[in-house]
């Protein structure tokens, strides 16, 4: 187990340092001298663009140039933004308790809604509320996050005026965005848990549980639920990613603070420093669940042979 | 649920029936057909006012009614549908013949190129899809064209995947293994036994592809990457009808509704060739 460990984490940092890599050279190599343009559109006069180019490192050659980029990662430091001239990890670090709080609540809201809708579809299909089950599911994925965002702000706000809805003050102001990105994130949940379970509601062990006398909810418990769920990790680990992305588009259309509006107008205005450390950052973090999900389903399914497969 | 009798019927139950896709087709089929006769079928320019004025609820003149700047609700539905569709259509190709060479190269050659391909895929797979299409937003810049590049090389890693995996399945089946053996060179094996054998995996993943660019597609346009605001796209009227949802719902309504039925009958399609499949 330990050393199937030491191999994942091996492999994310793999991964992490490629991403990096590829974030570095795509936004330097690519569009030529961005950074240049950037500021001849900005009426910057030659010296000021020579000094700048200068101050940000980018007159040496580019390997160079590539060390010093990761040096400063290593430290925390991901350039400064073309345009407020401020530190993007400074741009980021105000933002990042908002997004963070409404990922995870969002996670927890998808976490319930998924688990509980596959289940319930998967125990009770040829039924009403396995149906039902089924078609939120579905709406779930089949819907964009700003259509049901929008309809969820006219029934709660406008409508009802139960909800405030927009805005990002205190707990109130999180519960709408967190409940409509959670929906979106628990189709995908609610597909595999119902996957999972079902082949599991085959298998000859869960018909030995009966025959033995426990009770329906005993089997679901010790036997059906303990089987069927470590498959629903790797999901969920997924679902990270797509929360990563849905928060950009929640975080705007509910008009709240965080990561999602502050890449939104980087990307407008070509800002590629903010936009290279929040997609970095995105994405150690989503290397960094996946790793752990991978890690936690050895650690919940015995038959995962992590001294081997490693 | 289930009593130990109830069990025996869960067991002896067929699978779920098999699901026909015949009604989502012919859904995707009457909404592509309307939005193709949109300039037939358009009873006014989606980019002008009409003469009548704006916010004009649904009447006989405008069946949608008008918008915030007086345009013609319906006339911008047809042919924002003709942008959407086009723009994710251009994305799944993007995403789908790259990917199947990337795919078919990787899983047929193995060895290095294998290795290479698949770390090269996997380093764009760390990123998280809306995010991987925003950076190269970021680089290309805004409009229509590059939304569709963006979210096509954003879907490009995981259809690459899909794949490769169905070409190593498929390679180790016996009728490939009695192609070589009659003397078949590698491309006639690959293209005349693999791949017509893999093809329903692959156009199930495709299809998923099109519901992912659809929804990604829309969403960037919605987030004002789609360029010029006055051509139309449902992504864009969303984001014009619910800043005005409350006075006049109709704006928002006829794009919300549209882009959920198709991405809707898209993954039904996707779903019930998965069930075929898997045999259900």
């Amino acid at each position: 187990m330990l050393r199937f460990m030491r191999q994942r984490l091996l492999s994310t940092l793999l991964t992490i340092w490629a991403t990096v890599t590829l974030a570095f050279f795509a936004l330097r190599v690519i569009p030529g001298d961005a950074i240049t343009n950037q500021l001849l559109q900005g009426g910057a006069t030659e010296a000021e663009i020579a000094a700048h180019r200068a101050a940000l490192n980018l007159d040496s050659p580019l390997w160079n140039q590539y060390l010093g980029y990761l040096g400063g990662l290593l430290q925390g430091d991901l350039g400064r933004s073309l345009l407020s001239r401020q530190p993007v990890n400074v741009l980021i670090a105000e933002q990042f308790g908002a997004t963070i709080a409404l990922a995870l609540s969002a996670l927890g809201t998808a976490l319930l809604l998924g688990l509980g809708l596959g289940t319930i579809e998967a125990l009770f299909w040829p039924r009403r509320v396995g149906r039902l089950a089924n078609a939120l599911s579905i709406v779930a994925l089949s819907t964009p996050i700003y259509w049901t965002g929008t309809l969820a702000i006219y029934f709660f706000s406008t409508a009802l005026g139960i909800l405030p809805a927009t805005g990002s003050g205190d707990l109130r102001h999180l519960i709408l965005p967190a409940a409509v990105l959670g929906f979106h994130a628990s189709g995908g949940i609610a597909r595999i848990t119902r996957a999972s379970l079902r082949h599991v509601l085959e298998a000859g062990f869960v018909r030995t549980a009966y025959a033995k006398g426990l009770s329906k909810w005993q089997v679901l418990h010790r036997h059906v639920l303990r089987a069927g769920l470590p498959p629903v990790l790797a999901v969920i680990a997924l679902q990270a990613g797509f929360l990563l992305g849905g928060t950009v588009i929640t975080e705007i259309l509910f008009v709240r603070r965080g990561i999602g509006q502050l890449l939104q107008s980087a990307v407008l205005e070509q800002d590629y420093p903010v936009v290279q450390g929040i997609v970095v950052l995105s994405a150690i973090i989503y290397s960094l669940v996946n790793a752990l999900a991978d890690v936690l389903y050895g650690a919940l399914d015995p038959r995962v042979n992590t001294d081997l497969q490693a | 649920m289930t009593e130990p009798d109830s069990v025996h019927r869960l067991l002896r139950r067929p699978h779920r029936q098999r699901r026909h896709y015949h009604a989502p087709l012919a859904v995707i089929m009457i909404i592509v057909l309307i939005t193709l006769l949109a300039p037939a079928l358009a009873p006014y320019d989606p980019r002008h006012a009409v003469s009548g004025g704006y916010l004009l609820p649904p009447s006989a003149e405008h069946i949608f009614g008008t918008d915030t700047l007086g345009r013609d609700v319906l006339s911008r539905t047809l042919w924002g549908g003709r942008q959407t569709l086009s723009t994710a259509l251009l994305a799944t190709a993007i995403t789908i013949i790259p990917g199947l060479l990337i795919g078919a190269v990787s899983g047929f050659t193995g060895h290095w190129v294998d290795r290479a391909m698949m770390a090269a895929m996997d380093t764009l797979l760390a990123f998280p899809n809306l995010l991987l299409a925003l950076v190269i937003i970021a680089l290309i810049g805004t409009g229509a064209n590059q939304v569709a590049l963006s979210v096509g090389m954003a879907g490009l890693p995981a259809f690459a995947r899909v794949a490769r995996a169905a070409v190593l399945d498929a390679r180790h089946r016996l009728y490939v293994q009695a192609a070589w053996a009659i003397g078949a060179p590698p491309h006639r094996v690959l293209i005349h036994h693999i791949l017509p054998n893999i093809m329903e995996t692959l156009l199930s993943f495709a299809a998923v592809s099109l519901s992912w660019a659809l929804l990604n597609g829309t969403a960037l346009f919605f987030l004002g990457f789609g360029g010029d605001p006055s051509i139309p796209d449902w992504g864009v009227m969303l984001n014009e009808g619910r800043a005005a949802f409350r006075v006049a719902p109709w704006i928002a309504l006829p794009p919300g509704m549209t882009i959920t039925l198709t991405v809707f009958a898209v993954n039904r399609i996707a779903d019930s060739w998965q069930d075929a499949l898997n045999g259900r």
